[in-house]
């Protein structure tokens, strides 16, 4: 046993099982390069002041649309928010920075945005100092005047930052298991010789699993060679333009072209059996070309979907698809610069819990949430039941948790639904034992 | 500031980086998505260069902290192991070696990470305190704890094949 314990025999162990594991092609000589299309999401954030206005920003005296939200959100949250009133205007549409609430953890930053409709989705609302989207809660809209109010949360920056919008994409379009007419036999008999390309750089790559499948996919894919725009293929995906399609090693290869709205369409294509449900199978998705950058979303030139043939009769499979796009899409730069006010008052009160190996020490309540803190041992996961009750003795609705760990310290939040004044706090109850809040 | 031959990091790292990555985050996908920001960062934030540490022990810090947002992400999801490693092509004879590569990924993440950085990547307990950002003595601790625990897993694996 020992000698497994030596660098040797270690790297040895690992280098010879793992020498086939498959790699990307990565080269820094492309103008530009996409890093992938993962999504990452955050369950809430923090507050900021604003001090600065970018773009065609101006300070306003006073916005009606503030005494709105106030409206919107009632009057013990509207106490608890810190006014920014701060706007700007593009592309006929205004972005006013409402007011903002923090805890040094989260934070909150309410907005409204005047001229859009009011199933207009905000793609990736970012703060300059975090790599994070901002998540977004539509409040409330106001039809006469074609207002949005919204919630967007994320972590506390701590420092100056300019909260930026840049896409708003408008009229939802979502096609479910739709069968495009195109069978099987008749996509093998056509496409049987394509023109294909090898080592392709490839920008960003995702796959779907079929349930037990063996296909791996290779490091350096085969796929085909760009084309013309296929007319033929218009109205099989409205959403994309098609420029290539093949077979290559008993897979279905079809190439499109990113087109201005179909750069937002998350489109997904299986085969359908001949009582039109979807056969299960893999479908590897990659994407290659110049990269484009639209506001705060890129994008490449062509995405390629790749789509084996399952082991059923031709004759009984036809192509089918599922998407999600927009109809619309407005672009703009609406960028408005913060600063980090002082954060709002939290109440820490020290108690003894044990989960697991996990000692709790702390629990802390802010306006936005209740954090237990304390030290991690040697458990995999904390599991507590938190209520926080009012002073009314209602329970506080939960919108949903946060846990940080760094291996020997641990945090879990809860955030609260609404902000709520410290003051309506009476109690936090962990696993049925009460916690006294003694600041109070 | 001497400019950084980004390519040339590439050559040299993306193998072991690839399969530090692999086992630190157990999904293939995954890892190449982690390499890639890793040397994306590396190349935009080359000016931040530290050549008070070793470059590796740099490109290092930036995996380790690009695989633990991959883990704090929301989307990640439970892995089977072994499921994960049948993905990976091997000559029959290198299979062997899954037992050990097994018990590696299924170490908490702070064990996996010290011993990943001691073993594999052959850096000092100096360079991995550097990368992690934690005191030596905590690298120590861990590697300690990591190796019993990984002893222990192993021996019981050999005496349930017995």
């Amino acid at each position: 046993m020992p000698k497994l314990f030596s660098t040797e025999t270690f790297q040895q162990a690992i280098d010879t099982r793992l020498a086939e594991i498959p790699m990307r092609q990565i080269s820094f000589s492309q103008k530009s390069v996409r890093p992938f299309g993962r999504v990452r999401r955050i369950v809430a954030v923090a507050a900021v002041v604003c001090i600065f206005v970018t773009c065609s920003g101006v300070l306003a005296a006073s916005f009606p649309a503030l005494q709105e939200l106030f409206g919107i959100v009632g009057e013990d949250t509207s106490k608890l928010l810190q006014p920014i009133e701060l706007s700007c205007t593009d592309n006929n549409i205004t972005m006013e920075v409402l007011a903002t609430i923090d805890d040094n953890e989260t934070s909150l930053i309410y907005i409204s945005l005047q001229g859009v409709p009011e199933d207009a989705t905000l793609l990736n609302p970012m703060l300059s100092n975090s790599e994070i989207p901002l998540s977004c809660t539509l409040l409330h809209y106001d039809k006469p005047t074609q207002t949005g109010f919204y919630c967007l949360s994320g972590y506390t920056t701590n420092a100056i930052s300019t909260l930026s919008l840049q896409t708003l994409l408008i009229d939802a379009d979502n096609e479910i298991q739709t069968n495009t007419g195109l069978s099987a036999q008749t996509l093998i008999q056509e496409f049987t010789t394509p023109q294909i390309q090898e080592n392709v750089f490839v920008t960003a790559f995702s796959r779907q699993y079929a349930e037990n499948s063996d296909y791996v996919e290779p490091a350096t894919p085969t796929l085909l060679s760009p084309g013309e725009v296929l007319s033929q293929w218009d109205n099989v995906f409205p959403w994309a333009d098609v420029t290539a399609v093949g077979i290559i090693d008993n897979m279905l290869h079809i190439q499109m072209k990113a087109n201005a709205l179909g750069c937002y369409t998350d489109a997904s294509l299986y085969w359908l059996n001949a009582e039109d449900l979807p056969v299960e199978t893999d479908l590897m998705i990659y994407e290659f070309g110049e990269t484009f950058t639209q506001g705060n979303y890129s994008y490449s030139e062509y995405k390629e979907y790749v789509l084996p043939f399952p082991e059923q009769p031709l004759s009984e499979l036809t192509l089918g698809y599922d998407a999600n796009g927009y109809r619309q899409v407005r672009n703009g730069n609406w960028q408005v610069t913060f600063a980090p006010d002082t954060a709002n008052q939290i109440i820490e009160t020290a108690c003894d819990f044990y989960f697991g190996s996990y000692h709790i020490n702390t629990i802390s309540v802010s306006s936005l949430g209740v954090t237990l803190s304390g030290q991690e041992q040697d458990s995999d996961t904390l599991e507590a039941c938190i209520e926080v009750y009012d002073i009314n003795g209602s329970l506080i609705p939960l919108s949903g948790s946060i846990i940080e760990s760094d291996g020997t310290y641990i945090s879990l939040k809860e955030i609260f639904e609404t902000p709520i004044s410290l003051t309506q706090i009476d109690c936090v109850v962990v696993d049925g034992v009460q916690v006294m809040l003694l600041a109070q | 500031m001497p400019e950084l031959d980004i390519d040339h990091l590439v050559q040299t790292y993306q193998a072991s980086l690839m399969r530090t990555c692999y086992l630190y985050l157990k999904d293939v996908h995954l890892a190449q998505d982690a390499v890639q920001e890793t040397f994306l960062k590396v190349y935009r934030h080359q000016a931040q260069f530290d050549t008070a540490c070793s470059e590796k022990a740099w490109i290092m810090r930036i995996a380790i902290n690009v695989c633990k947002d991959y883990l704090r992400s929301a989307w990640h999801r439970k892995v089977n192991v072994v499921e994960s490693l049948k993905e990976i092509p091997a000559a029959p004879d290198t299979y062997r070696n899954d037992d050990l590569l097994m018990e590696v990924m299924n170490l908490k993440p702070k064990y996996k990470e010290v011993i990943l950085l001691f073993y594999y990547q052959d850096m000092k307990i100096k360079d991995i305190a550097i990368v992690l950002n934690k005191p030596e003595s905590t690298i120590a601790v861990r590697l300690k704890r990591a190796r019993d625990l990984l002893k222990c897993r192993l021996e019981r694996l050999d005496a349930e094949t017995v």
